[in-house]
């Protein structure tokens, strides 16, 4: 532990002194020296003092990189498309409100089947999802206007309502799309999540050809993606709900608990003062019941014997109680009592 | 008290030798079932229908209703009679002719109660000998059968036997109670044929609970 100090506090104090000395020239040899020193076959520094057989070595050729030539025409116009700005009578329509639906193509780029099928589409998600897709269809080469900025429209127009996904996507050239979450979503949806649904939704469309294939097969991955935050969402929101209801059951448990406890410190005094005389109260009545209860049980019962005339000759009984028939189970017992002689019920 | 012919079930005077309306008397009775002394016991099951654990529950509850009451027994009888109407005057005969094996011979039937069952015409009775003439009435008895009903009815006549008898208790409990309270209440219910014809038949049945 001690050299590990040491060593710690040297090379903190060491540090400044070496940056001083770098600036410092290097010393040099005399030639006196030096030749006595080559002489035993050793010259100390000799390598940083530029004085070993390195220092003597050949310098190696300078590379140069491969003349390739100036790019033709052809390679500069494939990347760089002159862009033409989105005209200005179709901005009100794109970027003025919150879209009425979910595919936005005021300038009629696509053409009536495919648009009909995409709306659909964007519906049907919709219908299922709680996070809207809302496509902005542009030409290959337009460009959106600089003071149109895709962060300021989903504040404007998406900050009330349900949560949405606005995709710009340039027909033609998928790799341009852009991607703008509603102002709820980007707590929610980390800036990882929303580039890998982009990057994915693009490669998706470029393996396709065909421009209108393209658009479809980039909104069918950004649906996916979707539902994949989504699942991030409810999650999010099962947790917190979880986490809720575990601080409001807590919070009950622990006020509760407190109560109690507080109640117990306040009748303990009186608790322990009553235990006693309370168990033997307890005892007693117990003991009680249970004499009373086995005193019941064990009890017998007399009858006065009161002298009865006989009749009808019989000499220990005349008296006749009840006949009931059980023949049926739809009647009630009162309706099955039989009171009448059997003569009487015949007639 | 109103006392009721085993016959025709019509009143009867409480000292009549014979019923006023139809003339039924015992004799009547030994025609019809036999003149002779019969030997029973208690739980006479003719009719087949317990089994054997059931019959051991229905004597062990029978033996603790004589415990409770120990001037009291119950007989049982089970068989087939053939009308509903015979159970009546078999039960009055039974009572006046059988002599039970289980009984002391110190009690007469007198102390008796009677359930007659037939599982034929699926009609079940009960009767009582003199000495509950004042406490017992027929609708305690009823009661008691109708606690038995749904179990007959289910063919479990264990159970229904158990039933009654536990009603029956009850009913007598409460009767013993109350005559031990109001012994007058139960002597003013028979209809004197003479003043001081109502009298205690010992100085030490006087109703009251012992234990």
């Amino acid at each position: 532990m001690n050299r590990l100090l040491w060593l710690t506090v040297t090379a903190s104090l060491a540090g400044p002194c070496l940056a001083a000395r770098s600036n410092a020239p290097l010393p040099t040899w005399n030639e006196a020296d030096r030749k006595v020193m080559e002489k035993s076959g050793w010259l100390a520094g000799g390598q940083i003092l530029g004085g070993g057989a390195e220092a003597d070595a050949p310098q190696p050729a300078p590379v140069h990189p491969p003349d390739l030539g100036q790019p033709t025409a052809a390679d500069l116009a494939a990347d760089q498309v002159p862009a033409s700005p989105v005209p200005e009578k179709y901005l009100t329509a794109y970027f003025d409100a919150r879209p009425k639906t979910f595919l936005i193509d005021p300038q009629g780029l696509l053409d009536r089947q495919c648009s009909h099928d995409q709306l659909a589409f964007l519906t049907a998600h919709a219908a299922d999802s709680p996070i809207d897709l809302f496509i902005y269809v542009f030409a290959k080469d337009q460009e959106i206007p600089g003071e149109v900025r895709g962060e300021e429209l989903s504040e404007r127009c998406f900050a009330s309502g349900r949560p949405a996904l606005l995709a710009y996507y340039f027909l033609g050239a998928p790799q341009h799309a852009r991607l703008y979450l509603s102002p709820s979503l980007p707590d929610v949806i980390s800036p990882g999540e929303q580039r890998r649904a982009l990057q994915s939704s693009i490669t998706k469309a470029t393996e396709k050809s065909g421009q209108q294939k393209q658009l479809q097969a980039f909104t069918d991955e950004l649906a996916r993606r979707i539902y994949r935050m989504e699942q991030l969402l409810h999650g999010i929101s099962n947790d917190a709900d979880d986490a809720k209801a575990a601080q409001t059951r807590a919070a009950k448990l622990a006020k509760k608990s407190s109560s109690m406890a507080e109640r117990w410190a306040r009748w303990r005094p009186l608790a322990e003062d009553l235990a006693i005389p309370g168990l033997l109260l307890g005892s007693l009545l117990a003991a009680s019941l249970g004499m009373i209860g086995w005193r019941r049980w064990r009890a017998t019962y007399r009858f006065p014997e009161i002298a009865v005339e006989p009749r009808l000759g019989g000499d220990h009984a005349a008296g006749v109680g009840a006949v009931i028939s059980f023949a049926s189970a739809d009647l009630p017992p009162a309706s099955q009592r039989n009171q009448v002689a059997h003569f009487v019920r015949r007639t | 008290m109103v006392m009721k012919c085993p016959r025709c079930v019509q009143k009867i005077h409480r000292a009549a030798g014979a019923c006023p309306h139809c003339g039924f008397t015992l004799a009547d009775a030994d025609r019809q079932f036999g003149g002779r002394e019969l030997r029973l016991r208690c739980l006479a099951d003719t009719a087949g229908l317990l089994r054997r654990e059931e019959r051991e529950r229905v004597e062990a509850v029978m033996d603790q209703f004589r415990q409770r009451f120990p001037q009291l027994f119950v007989a049982i009888y089970t068989g087939a009679l053939g009308e509903a109407a015979h159970l009546r005057r078999f039960g009055f005969w039974l009572l006046n002719r059988a002599s039970f094996a289980e009984v002391p011979p110190e009690t007469a039937n007198a102390a008796g109660i009677l359930l007659t069952i037939d599982p034929v015409t699926k009609a079940a009775a009960m009767s009582f000998g003199y000495l509950l003439d004042p406490f017992l009435e027929e609708a305690d008895t009823f009661e008691c059968l109708s606690r038995a009903h749904s179990h007959w009815l289910e063919g479990r006549y264990a159970d229904g036997m158990i039933k009654a008898l536990d009603q029956l208790s009850w009913v007598l409990r409460k009767r013993s109670q109350q005559a031990r309270r109001h012994p007058q209440r139960f002597t003013r219910k028979l209809l004197l044929p003479s003043p001081g014809a109502t009298r205690p038949r010992s100085p030490t049945h006087t109703g009251e609970v012992s234990r």
